[in-house]
């Protein structure tokens, strides 16, 4: 069994014709890592061309053995800024980027940015050009993963998220420029999407920093940012995971029919009570607290990914993985190592046995 | 308006009772937890028990390599000892042959008597018959002589039978004692398979039960974060506490000022418990209307803000209990910069406390909505906030505390590489001599990992506005707490 096939039996339960898992599959999340590949700085390492940053991913994957079930496309998420005109700025060589300026500076602005496309970007045609370097090799056993920040999400990056808060919770400016953004970033961000699915991802992550419950009231969800996501995921033309970057497990039950093949989730969140909302339908990527596992020992992130396996195992429908966005680049290689090798030791299926768990 | 104020503060103080006895017991699991961290045991406990199951592994793998050999030494010895058995058998059935040798021998010296005795008349016979039985008697002779052999060397085997049936008795003894060693042995292999089989089964239940042992971690991570929040709900009870203490003072302050305070008095509290309502349950409020209605009563502007920052403190302490978002905290700061705005215009230039703190972004960050937050809510505690902005510089930091004398200075930083600029504040702090400062980490870094101050020098962290306020309250009023209660 590939590892295509390993994520595809797994979530969707054993129902693909892959038929049943053989182990818990794995989509660690290691962006900036490649860097060690070339000793050079993050930084530099994103500036490389395509296929250079495509190679160090595969040898990333190669290093521990090709146990990793997904290939990251993208370097960050950050980048989709660069397609509203906005630059990146490294205030430090070893971390992603931050954008450099805000394109909108006062709420009417909002009435006169144009929609963007991401063919206007070099950079995020660059990611284009590692997805389907990605693809066309290493692609063809392991799943290459694309991904975007959400519509809800992309106007904190665009304008600052408190302008953006003051926005959402400012009734006369809601009612003037919410539908007018989302109306824009939607746009973008679908199309932005399928040009990965496009050039050969197989699953687009959706990024929604803004919409988790860390950072919204539960009707505020609902009313705003639940049918943007839905909107969007069914306009995108492949698979796509939602990820909340935050606590999601109250919203959870939203998304048991949101559209999603499957939800990145928090540390805090339950791995065993948000399988069990998603009833079967979705499956769960997550949860080992990436910020701790920069302090954490190989033995105690084995650990911990241990105890994920064994909330996230019965039934299926479970990707260990580190929690979102990526892995810090101060974590041990030999720490991801330890994330990425405990499906092995404690991810195997044994089919019959749990079948009956599920 | 008094004995309602009493009734409420009466209340306070009774919460603030059991947030005493709360306090307490949080401290001896901090303790513990704290001890539990120093020694780096849940790290060790990693260690440990990812060791024990690779020990168990090994005892495992050779419990069952000692079994193989017990089964295999086992069969050996079943098979001696029926070897033995048959030997004995063997031996059996030569004992039986001896005593057959024995019956031919007497037989044979037997018929060599009567062969002798033969002889002896057959010479007897050939004396008689002179000169022709001269040949009978040689050919006599020699029968004799050879039924005298014959005897001889019966006897001869006779002896060699009896000496060979001494040594199979020997011998047989000797096997009866073997197979009893044998035995003795077999039994000592029977009990040792059951014991390796025993310590099999518990050495292949061990990795289950550390299993077990695992899932104490969880607890414990989730103690300290528990322990942590319990400890800023003590800090905001104590803030509680002297906000009792302040609003009798206003009301003091108020008698003096009015002949009529009864009904002033009420309407601060009637405030307080209508904004820190609408501030816990998000729900509008005509905020400008009901700070203009206590300023007609003659309260003091500078009383509205103090009762804005009461209504804050009391909000945050119910909300500490629920799920709140950051959009919960949202809307509470609109709603109290709304109010602020209001009074500004009517407030003295001079702060109404001393207490000042300086809070900006770090450098590289450009996440402003917590900063914001805070200063509003620091602001309406009282607190003097001196914002520094975004993607500060350590230098600007510095420069803000040497200018304004701030005690306390708040880092907030969603990324890690901007929330390691905190180590750096700290060194020029003290360079410039400013040991006394303390320094607040916040961010959502910090909310990941509440640990992660630890790592930059911060000397608290702080995981919402009400924990800041609590922060800086207790530093000015009561000097820094203790390393160990801040966390």
């Amino acid at each position: 069994m590939n590892s295509i096939q390993r994520v595809l039996a797994s979530l969707t339960f054993g129902k693909s014709e892959h038929g049943l898992p053989d182990r818990i599959p794995t989509f660690p999340v290691p962006l900036m890592q490649g860097a060690l590949v070339y000793k050079c700085t993050v930084a530099e390492y994103f500036a490389m061309p395509a296929t250079k940053i495509a190679e160090a991913q595969v040898q990333i994957n190669q290093m521990y053995d090709g146990i990793p079930d997904g290939v990251a496309g993208i370097p960050n998420v950050i980048q989709d800024v660069t397609a509203f005109g906005l630059g990146l700025k490294y205030h430090y060589q070893n971390s992603t980027p931050a954008v450099d300026g805000m394109c909108i500076h006062n709420f009417d602005d909002i009435q006169s940015l144009p929609t963007p496309s991401y063919e206007k970007s070099p950079t995020l045609r660059k990611t284009c050009d590692i997805i389907s370097t990605l693809a066309s090799g290493i692609g063809k056993e392991k799943v290459v993963i694309g991904a975007a920040i959400a519509p809800f999400s992309l106007p904190s990056m665009i304008m600052g998220t408190s302008k953006w808060m003051r926005l959402l919770f400012t009734p006369k400016l809601r009612d003037r420029h919410f539908h007018r953004i989302m109306g824009i970033c939607k746009t973008f961000v679908i199309e932005w999407a399928n040009a990965q699915l496009q050039a050969g991802a197989h699953v687009v992550i959706l990024a929604d920093g803004m919409a988790s419950a860390t950072m919204l009231p539960r009707n505020m969800f609902q009313r705003y940012a639940l049918p943007v996501i839905k909107d969007t995921i069914a306009a995108i033309n492949g698979m796509v995971a939602y990820e909340a970057v935050g606590c999601i497990e109250p919203f959870i039950d939203c998304f048991s029919d949101a559209g999603a093949i499957a939800m990145l989730i928090g540390e805090e969140d339950d791995i065993g009570k948000c399988k069990q909302a998603l009833q079967g339908k979705v499956g769960v990527i997550g949860n080992v607290n990436n910020m701790k596992m920069r302090r954490w020992s190989p033995a105690r992130i084995e650990l911990q990914a241990k105890s994920a396996i064994r909330q996230g195992k019965p039934g299926y429908g479970f990707i260990l993985a580190n929690q979102g966005p990526e892995i810090p680049f101060d974590v041990s290689l030999e720490g991801i190592g330890a994330l990425i090798r405990s499906v092995e030791k404690y991810g195997r299926y044994e089919p019959a046995a749990e079948l009956a768990l599920a | 308006m008094s004995l309602s104020l009493d009734k409420i503060a009466s209340e306070l103080y009774h919460q603030i009772n059991y947030l005493g006895d709360i306090q307490a017991s949080s401290n001896a699991v901090a303790s513990s937890l704290s001890l539990i961290e120093d020694e780096g045991l849940d790290a060790n406990f990693a260690q440990v028990t990812g060791e024990l199951i690779h020990v168990a592994q090994e005892v495992c793998t050779g419990c069952r390599a000692s079994l193989e050999a017990c089964r295999a030494t086992k069969a050996v010895l079943d098979a001696s000892i029926e070897s033995f058995a048959d030997l004995r058998a063997t031996f059996e059935s030569l004992s039986t042959a001896k005593e057959g040798i024995e019956e031919v021998s007497d037989t044979i010296v037997g018929f060599a008597g009567q062969t002798t005795l033969l002889a002896l008349n057959a010479r007897i016979e050939a004396a008689r018959a002179g000169e022709a039985g001269l040949g009978f008697a040689v050919v006599s002779d020699e029968i004799g002589n050879l039924a005298q052999r014959i005897k001889n060397e019966s006897d001869t085997i006779r002896t060699a039978v009896s000496d060979i049936s001494e040594h199979i008795i020997r011998a047989s003894e000797l096997i009866k004692d073997e197979t009893s060693r044998v035995n003795e042995q077999s039994s000592a292999v029977t009990s040792m398979v059951t014991t390796n089989e025993n310590l099999l089964k518990q050495g292949q239940r061990l990795p289950d039960m550390v299993d077990q042992l695992d899932l104490f971690l969880e607890p414990l991570e989730r103690a300290r974060e528990a322990v942590s929040h319990n400890q800023m709900i003590q800090v905001s009870a104590g803030n509680v506490e002297r906000n009792i203490q302040s609003a009798y003072k206003a009301l003091s302050r108020n008698r003096s000022k009015n002949s009529s305070d009864t009904p002033s008095s009420e309407s601060i509290v009637a405030f307080v418990d209508t904004f820190s309502k609408m501030l816990t349950e998000g729900r509008e409020a005509p905020i400008d209307k009901l700070l203009q209605s206590l300023m007609d009563k003659g309260i003091l502007p500078l009383d509205c803000l103090s009762a804005i920052g009461k209504a804050v403190e009391t909000a945050n302490m119910r909300q500490k209990h629920l799920h709140v978002s950051v959009g919960d905290y949202y809307l509470n700061y609109l709603a109290v910069e709304q109010a602020i705005g209001f009074l500004e215009p009517h407030l003295p230039s001079t702060p109404p406390t001393n207490m000042k703190v300086v809070i900006g972004n770090a450098r590289g960050d450009y996440h402003s909505l917590g900063r914001e937050m805070v200063g509003m809510f620091l602001r309406a505690s009282g607190i003097e906030v001196i914002d520094v902005g975004l993607g500060v510089e350590v230098e600007k930091f510095v420069q803000a505390v040497t200018q304004s004398g701030a005690k306390v200075v708040g880092v907030s930083s969603l990324l890690v590489e901007s929330a390691k600029e905190i180590s750096k504040i700290r060194t020029m702090l003290d360079q410039r001599g400013h040991h006394q400062t303390k320094i607040v980490a916040g961010g959502a870094c910090f909310v990941v990992d509440r640990d992660f101050y630890k790592e930059v020098r911060a000397d608290y962290v702080a995981t919402s506005a009400s924990d800041m306020i609590g922060l800086v309250q207790q530093i000015y009023k009561h000097g820094p707490l203790d390393a160990e209660s801040s966390q």
